[in-house]
């Protein structure tokens, strides 16, 4: 892969998969070095991208890998909890309802086993195909599609379970 | 009542992940912007926060980090090569002196040596002296 291809395919996607750091690590600074240093990996590993089929899938795995990296060697923040998401600080939409469901479905997903926490961020948040999280995850994409429908299902569950007891105690 | 079911469809073909992922990004943001029930307006309102999140940095600048990064790496592993055949230039040269001192050490031997078998000769005897060298010995051989 050439320096102009690179710059065409490979760096655009840093935008995308910020989020996926941001979400790994808990800092904006951190996720942005996490972001550069991937970047770096990449472009090292140039002459392997030209084949890859996943490139999008490739590019989140290095920055999973990364991010993972980063946090066994700063040991802030444990592995268990690297799918923890952030909170955040200048939302647009800070009315107080709002906060609160926003905490319910945090805590839903945090309380999800962490295949499907990843396979879910991975869909809802970050919009990829089953495919590419299948790449990432190293599993099947039928599985993918399972682990999914699984933690949503899970999810509205425990949203639906929580408002019900919000309304009781109203 | 008709557009209710199909909302109602949708949201649960999107809670069992049976939508395709352009459908579901549109199921989230129509939830987001227009919310029915309140599982799906939570979910679609959390996912957007979720994205609203930007990276601080351009393409060019993560370009010129690689150069800078890539430049640095490079100035490292080439003084590391320069320091090593410096070193073992170093270590050439040292051993080529110390031989040649060596050398010249054993010339001196050598040159003592055989002042002192002539010295001890008497030049009118007429004696016969052959000086032959083994390694690191000097074998001399008088015949009167």
């Amino acid at each position: 892969m050439t320096e102009q291809e690179f710059k065409i395919q490979v760096l655009p996607f840093a935008k995308i998969v910020f989020p996926l750091a941001k979400r790994m690590l808990a800092s904006d600074d951190r996720a942005r070095d996490a972001i550069q240093q991937s970047m770096l990996k990449l472009w090292e590993k140039r002459k392997q991208l030209k084949d890859c089929a996943h490139l999008k899938a490739f590019v989140f795995r290095v920055v999973k890998n990364t991010c993972l990296d980063e946090l066994k060697r700063k040991k802030t923040v444990g592995l268990e909890s690297s799918n923890l998401l952030y909170v955040p600080v200048d939302s647009h939409e800070k009315q107080v309802e709002v906060q609160e469901t926003f905490n319910m479905v945090l805590k839903a997903i945090g309380e999800l086993p962490q295949a499907q926490a990843e396979v879910i961020q991975l869909r809802d948040i970050d919009g990829l195909t089953f495919a590419e999280i299948a790449s990432i995850v190293g599993s099947d994409e039928a599985y993918v599609r399972v682990l999914l429908s699984r933690a949503r299902k899970a999810i509205r569950t425990k949203i639906e379970k929580m408002n019900a007891y919000e309304s009781k105690q109203e | 009542m008709r557009m209710n079911q199909n909302k109602n469809n949708r949201s649960n073909d999107f809670w069992c992940g049976k939508l395709s992922l352009d459908e579901e990004q549109l199921f989230l943001a129509g939830e987001a912007e227009l919310p029915g029930s309140e599982p799906d307006a939570a979910y679609a309102r959390f996912v957007r926060s979720q994205r609203c999140v930007s990276l601080s940095l351009s393409d060019d600048e993560l370009w010129n980090y690689i150069r800078h990064k890539e430049k640095k790496r490079f100035l490292f592993y080439g003084s590391i090569a320069a320091s090593f055949l410096l070193i073992a230039g170093t270590l050439f040269f040292l051993g080529r002196v110390q031989d040649r001192q060596q050398l010249r050490d054993e010339f001196a031997v050598l040159e003592q040596t055989l002042r002192y078998v002539s010295e001890e000769i008497d030049p009118e005897s007429k004696t016969e002296v052959n000086v032959l060298y083994e390694d690191d010995y000097i074998v001399i051989v008088s015949e009167n």
